[in-house]
């Protein structure tokens, strides 16, 4: 249902438009070439391995909570670990 | 990652793919968070749900949401809603056109353009809403007719630029099969490259299989199988007058010249799925300006039709990017009481549907041409999320 999931920006690659975000202990590397600028500590929101928009920490918070409602969280994130 | 996916295998023999199998994960249950929430609370919580087709998504819900109470939106503000999944329709199409595409000519786009692609429809929603969110309940639009202009050129110019490597009109002209072929050739951009290589590599009718396209349908009918008793089968699997029906770029488009002179040849194969989301994005621009021809009116934008009857129920059907989107709600006590949403992934990636039919009539005998060959297949049905193909 094109969902996102927020992820906290924590680290920029030099080159390449790449970065490193975390969610909940996991890492992964994802595009970032679809934003204007990006620093580390901006929360993204993450779709296909791509950063679709910026969203604020409370955003990213609520989104986050709205989706552990919904009980599609845990599922989610075991699917990024994997 | 949060989104689901899908798993696509197929299995193969002598002559090609004997059968396709398509499995979902995607989650579909989130509608019922929506439950016991007031509509003003829906809205407010959706976006932060729903961010890929969130554009088509908002306009669903606001429409849904507001015939269930009796108060739908003004036709501005209608007309100024459909404008904004149109552009939200020209984004997807554009990102996926550079971002995926080029997987099968090698290249990419700049990260200049996409970042382009990407600020197109705040752009056109902060001339035709300001700074107020245009999905609120109640929302009234407030066209700024100059900026609109701007950025609607704006996108017809990337749309022309980026696609066509010519005025998106100037393709349209373009009658048939024939005339396609000839701007293949002469063409330097991504998807001319690709409507080459397709033609080239004889592959334009791959993937050809009878088609069953999603006709339109009746809302009573709809809600009734949104809340009936098989609900949850009904939006995981759905199926409509005993089909697995298909709602894509070509399913709306058929009946436009160009596509129809393709399909005669091609049915609906590679060549004629590529060629019809070409002329879905070459339409959008000529498509918001005839949602924009009624703000000229000199009717107040806060004119609506006079009170609307209170059914409790309400069903909006929009057109986004990947095909037709159903939201479905019923509204008791001014809470909601009951929320279904329907997206065409459903429809397009169903077991039985257009992507498994066609993926099980790829015929390509080495393992490299039909991984291409699904790829590109699977592109051009685009589903909402990732997915992983497997050859057996």
């Amino acid at each position: 249902m094109c969902l996102a999931l927020p992820a906290e920006v924590v680290a920029l690659a030099e080159a390449g438009d790449m970065a490193t975000v975390a969610l909940a202990g996991v890492r992964k590397e994802i595009s970032v070439a679809l934003l204007e600028e990006v620093a580390i500590g901006d929360f993204v929101l993450v779709h296909v391995g791509y950063a679709l928009h910026k969203v604020s920490p409370e955003e990213a918070e609520r989104t986050l909570q709205l989706m552990e409602e919904a009980g599609v969280l845990e599922e989610q994130l075991e699917e990024i670990g994997a | 990652m949060i989104e689901g996916r899908l798993d696509i295998d197929l299995y193969r023999n002598d002559s090609g793919v004997e059968r396709a199998e398509i499995a979902s994960s995607r989650p579909l249950q989130v509608s019922t968070l929506f439950e016991n929430k007031t509509p003003s609370e829906v809205s407010e919580t959706l976006p932060l749900l729903f961010s890929v087709c969130g554009t088509a998504q908002g306009c669903a819900a606001a429409a849904a949401m507001e015939q269930a109470t009796g108060s739908p939106g003004c036709p501005v503000t209608q007309d100024a809603r459909a404008a904004l999944v149109l552009a939200e329709t020209a984004r997807e199409h554009l990102l996926r056109i550079a971002l995926h595409w080029p997987r099968f000519l090698g290249g990419q786009a700049s990260g200049r353009e996409l970042k382009e692609i990407s600020q197109l429809p705040a752009r056109l929603q902060a001339s035709l809403f300001a700074d107020r969110p245009p999905f609120a309940i109640g929302a009234r639009a407030l066209p700024d007719l100059d900026v609109f202009k701007v950025a609607a050129t704006a996108l017809e110019a990337l749309i022309s630029k980026l696609v066509f490597g010519e005025p998106a009109e100037e393709f349209l002209a373009r009658p048939g099969l024939r005339e396609l072929e000839a701007w293949a050739r002469g063409g330097g951009s991504i998807a001319a490259r690709l409507v080459r290589k397709v033609m080239t590599n004889d592959w334009a009718m791959a993937g050809d299989a009878e088609p069953h396209f999603l006709p339109r349908l009746d809302d009573d009918m709809m809600l009734d199988r949104l809340f009936g008793d098989d609900a949850d089968g009904f939006t995981a699997k759905p199926e409509w007058a005993g089909a697995a029906r298909e709602t894509t770029a070509l399913t709306r488009r058929r009946a436009e010249p160009l596509i129809a002179d393709v399909m005669a040849v091609c049915g609906t194969g590679l060549l004629t799925r590529i060629a019809a989301r070409l002329v879905d994005v070459a339409l959008i621009p000529q498509d918001i300006r005839a949602c924009a021809a009624q703000f000229n009116d000199a009717r107040p934008a806060d004119a609506g039709e006079g009170p609307a009857k209170q059914s409790g129920s309400g069903l909006a059907q929009v057109e986004a990017a990947r095909g037709r989107l159903v939201h479905g709600v019923r509204i008791e006590r001014g809470r909601v009481a009951r929320y279904r949403i329907l997206a065409p992934t459903e429809w397009n990636f169903h077991p039985a549907g257009a992507a498994a039919r066609g993926l099980g009539r790829l015929t390509a005998a080495g393992e490299a041409d039909l991984t291409e060959q699904a790829g590109l297949l699977i592109e051009a049905i685009d589903p909402c999320v990732g997915y992983e193909l497997r050859l057996h």
